[in-house]
């Protein structure tokens, strides 16, 4: 099914909008989530899209950040946040 | 239940309403530390910064940090914390924590401890905007899904 992934910081400028339509099997892994999102962006932004920025970067639902071996289901609002500088 | 006043914002921080919820008969010392954009970052001439944020997930961290801050600091504490977001100027409040505490030290420690836990914990994001005309995302920490603030939790 198509997910629907917000992007913040450094990462919104590879969705529209903010928000990164891709096709992810439910349910999965938050790994896998991240594994199926590095190759998106790579296909769709060869040149400018640098991996690491997704290896260190979260997975949230609307409330929390979700551990690497969480399993998530087709329902889930998700989010990938960069790591964060506030302050 | 406390009543903290815990915020992300759009809006200019009005300091005054967070220096006025730190009134509790209880503590001794009012303590306001005030972030504001600064004009210059490694070398760089920095014209404005745009601050993002996560909202719901930042106040929800934000008071996890609260009640983590009282099990670390004794007495009782009073907190008001704001961050701001959006395309802000040099020389703009971004950032307000306002500490009430019985005594001194325990209010410059609990403010001191807040801002750290703040810029490493709280899902908020900075690009700056240099007088050249150039802009960058600045890199930060990664966040961690046991949000308890402990080295051998932080991945």
């Amino acid at each position: 099914m198509v997910t629907e992934i917000r992007l913040f910081g450094a990462l919104r400028k590879f969705g529209s909008n903010g928000v990164l339509e891709v096709e992810i099997a439910t349910p999965c892994s938050v790994a896998q989530i991240r594994e199926r999102v590095k190759e998106t962006l790579a296909e769709r932004h060869p040149v400018v899209f640098q991996s690491t920025l997704i290896d260190r970067a979260a997975v949230a639902d609307a409330t929390r950040v979700l551990a690497h071996d969480e399993t998530v289901n087709g329902s889930a609002q998700l989010s990938l946040l960069p790591p964060v500088c506030g302050g | 239940m406390s009543d903290d006043l815990l915020f992300i914002t759009e809006e200019k921080i009005d300091i005054t309403r967070l220096y006025n919820a730190l009134d509790n008969p209880g503590c001794g010392v009012q303590l306001i530390f005030v972030g504001v954009v600064r004009g210059e970052n490694d070398g760089r001439q920095v014209n404005s910064v745009k601050f993002e944020a996560f909202k719901e997930l930042a106040e929800e961290r934000l008071h996890t940090l609260a009640r983590e801050a009282r099990t670390i600091f004794p007495g009782p504490l009073k907190l008001a914390i704001a961050h701001r977001v959006g395309l802000l100027a040099v020389g703009e409040v971004c950032t307000v924590i306002g500490v009430a505490a019985p005594h001194r030290a325990e209010c410059y420690e609990a403010s001191r401890y807040l801002i750290e836990q703040l810029k490493t914990r709280i899902p908020v994001w900075k690009e700056e905007h240099y007088v050249d005309g150039d802009s960058t995302w600045l890199d930060g920490t990664a966040l961690v899904a046991q949000d308890c603030g402990c080295s051998s939790c932080r991945r």
